[in-house]
């Protein structure tokens, strides 16, 4: 039973993720985007992990995705004409992908490797939310902190490489307004006659 | 894991901690306006990587075959850590210390900068330290991150966003291959660190292709973010696209942690592996060289053609994991330390002649040098004749200590041709040194270039030949004529290093 529903759900799976790029129109793309995230959270489920499948529609459905989603609708690109290009490397990128595909296939068909099948999402303890609550800060401590900074510098990057200082706009300086004093705009001059400045 | 395992791990990776909270009062200290901003920035930068030197050393094991691993073996704290970590430290202060003008004559001073390249050394030093592929995947993500937002730091430059953008994209790609292969070693031996790694794959059966798969997808990746051929293709393009100090910054730094994680993974822990890959990497590193040193022979960009130089040493520095032994491993690292030198040296040389982005850096740049600065000449040449592996420079030995291993392990014929490819190579570096003393200094011709009223290159050479630029060139320049006067020292030190046994 759970093996027809892993196939069914990973066939899901590829056939959006492959949708994704093939779709003509842009606001598709995103929303085969959704569904392939959507799945994947139901793979996530059938080993398990329901604590990650969770997360996975909270954050990547819930937040990305709709974001991308509004800013393909808000960005007027003309999507057509990008991809125009692209139709020329077509036949370089089905080669590059069959033979990807066949040295996978051929990896796995051939292959005895005994991949570690047992797979437990929640080792010592009930759910997977508490197991993954049990090792986060501290077996993998160092790792969590790491994410944490990798975070830190995208946000530090987006800001640095969009943030423009304007200056031919002209804004209102409240404060030096009201700091200006009258020796900032007069200037007393006492010229003797005749002589000018 | 309880708190006194905590304290410990803590203990052992304060110099990252340091370098990590020196990015954060960075970033605090960009948001005060205050005209010397950029000396201080720089100042604190410096001290920041000064402190985590002297806490590296403090806590480098002694003996040198100590190995401490922490954070449930993830960190480890080695003397292969130590060496690589002195050497980023180095790397990343001289970028620094070069950048400060730079950033003044493109009119890009931003403290975010320096917090950028604070946090890329976190990275990089992380990838050193990383007994775990995780935390190496983290630590190297870290490091691009930050290095993909400096290679478009210039962003009203169209060459600097668009190398920024293709970095992204084929550093993206490059990550996606090595998370797969790191997804099926995980999956073969259900385990991400590298010690068990070690123990798992020493009895596999290598004929097994999921094996095969896994190996060559991880190698792929790692020697994409290396630049070997025929993953190169991105260097030339973001070498010539990125701020000078950055491409400095991403011949040296970048690649001596890509070198480490190359080094710990393939030659401890895949060690078991090595009728797989050996073979492979030696066309590999053969056609790096080849490709390396053919193609910079028709450059006319400086930054283009340091690119293929540096492809093509990456090429001589493969060889040394070929050797596979621990003579090989100490050559690699005496490599790395001696080619710091002499490629930042060279890269604070163009900055020095760097007149505008939108004039580019042709050859030209140098022609006439010598007339009109003649020290700067004289070190220009001495930074060439290393990087060309002629006699009594560091560049000769790190060479020559890789072709020993080379020959010990009895891979003659290799040998053989990695020093006809060198000659090939030493042709370019030796047509950049006529051009600074023969050629005599041309008339700036491009419309671009500076107007006519206004100083040519050389004479803003002048300008701009500023004491932190004083010491990077000097840092630089004695650490190349060194190297070749005492090799033996030189060599001791990475010999040291490689005998920890890279934490297995």
């Amino acid at each position: 039973m759970a093996v027809i529903a892993f196939y069914l759900i990973a066939a899901v799976v590829l056939v959006s993720a492959l949708s994704v790029i093939m779709a003509r129109n842009p606001v598709h793309s995103v929303l085969w985007l959704i569904l392939a995230f959507f799945s994947s959270a139901g793979l996530l489920v059938l080993i398990g992990a329901e604590f990650l499948a969770m997360l996975l529609v909270v954050v990547y459905v819930g937040a990305v995705a709709v974001l991308f989603l509004f800013v393909v609708m808000m960005l007027d690109v003309d999507f057509v004409e990008l991809k125009r290009g692209t139709l020329r490397y077509w036949p370089f990128a089905v080669l590059v992908g069959i033979i990807f595909a066949a040295e996978i296939v051929l990896a796995s068909v051939i292959g005895t490797a005994d991949m570690e099948t047992n797979f437990d999402a929640s080792p010592g303890a009930e759910t997977n939310a508490e197991a993954i609550g049990q090792v986060m800060y501290t077996q993998y401590l160092l790792l969590f902190q790491m994410a944490g900074i990798i975070l830190l510098v995208a946000m530090i990057g987006a800001i640095v490489l969009t943030l423009r200082h304007r200056p031919e706009t002209k804004r209102q300086n409240i404060a030096k307004q009201t700091s200006r004093r009258r020796s900032d705009a007069y200037e007393l001059k006492d010229p003797t006659p005749g002589q000018g400045i | 894991m309880d708190t006194d395992l905590i304290a410990a791990s803590v203990r052992a990776s304060s110099p990252e901690i340091i370098v990590i909270i020196g990015a954060c009062a960075a970033l605090m200290l960009s948001l005060w306006p205050h005209q010397d901003q950029q000396k201080y920035l720089t100042w604190l930068s410096l001290i920041t990587i000064l402190l985590a030197s002297a806490q590296t050393l403090q806590l480098s094991p002694r003996p040198v075959n100590i190995v401490e691993t922490t954070y449930s073996g993830m960190f480890v704290v080695d003397a292969f850590a130590t060496y690589f970590k002195m050497l980023l430290y180095l790397g990343t202060a001289l970028t620094i210390l070069m950048s400060g003008k730079f950033l003044q004559t493109e009119e890009a001073v931003k403290g975010e900068y320096y917090v950028l390249l604070l946090f890329a050394l976190a990275g990089t030093m992380i990838m050193v330290s990383g007994a775990d592929l995780l935390i190496i995947y983290i630590g190297l993500e870290l490091q691009a991150l930050s290095i993909y937002v400096l290679t478009g730091f210039l962003k009203t430059r169209g060459r600097s966003v668009e190398a920024a953008l293709k970095y992204v994209i084929l550093g993206a790609f490059s990550s996606g291959i090595l998370l797969y292969g790191l997804s099926l070693i995980y999956g073969l031996t259900g385990s991400t660190q590298l010690g068990v790694l070690n123990s798992a794959l020493a009895t596999a059966d290598l004929s097994e292709p999921m094996l095969i798969l896994a190996t060559v997808f991880l190698l792929v990746g790692l020697l994409f973010k290396i630049g070997a051929v025929p993953f190169h293709m991105w260097v030339p393009d973001i070498y010539e696209g990125a701020p000078t100090p950055i491409t400095a910054y991403l011949s040296v730094a970048s690649k001596t942690a890509a070198f480490a994680v190359l080094l710990r993974v393939f030659m401890g822990s895949l060690i078991g592996l090595e009728p797989l890959w050996s073979s492979g990497l030696a066309a590999i590193a053969v056609a790096t060289m080849a490709l390396g040193s053919l193609v910079a022979l028709v450059q006319d960009n400086i930054k283009r053609l340091l690119a293929y130089s540096s492809i093509s040493h990456v090429g001589f520095l493969l060889l040394g994991i070929i050797a596979g032994t621990t003579s090989g491993m100490s050559a690699i690292l005496l490599y790395l330390l001696i080619y710091t030198f002499m490629t930042l040296g060279l890269f604070a040389i163009v900055i020095l002649l760097h007149r505008d982005v939108r004039a580019g850096e042709p050859l030209t740049l140098f022609s006439g040098l010598a007339q009109s600065h003649a020290g700067l000449a004289f070190m220009a040449m001495i930074f060439l004749f290393s990087l060309a592996g002629i006699p009594p420079t560091g560049g000769f030995f790190a060479k020559f200590y890789v072709l020993v291993a080379l020959i010990d392990a009895g891979h003659v014929t290799l040998a053989v041709i990695a020093v006809l490819l060198s000659a090939v190579a030493a042709w370019f570096y030796l047509r950049l040194i006529m051009l600074i003393y023969i050629q005599p200094a041309e008339p700036t011709t491009g419309s671009t270039a500076a107007p006519a009223t206004g100083p040519t290159g050389h004479a803003r050479a002048a300008i701009l030949l500023s004491a932190p630029m004083r010491l990077v060139l000097l840092f630089s320049f004695s650490g190349t004529v060194l190297s070749g006067i005492f090799p033996a020292w030189f060599l001791a030190m990475a010999r040291q290093a490689s005998l920890s046994g890279l934490g297995n």
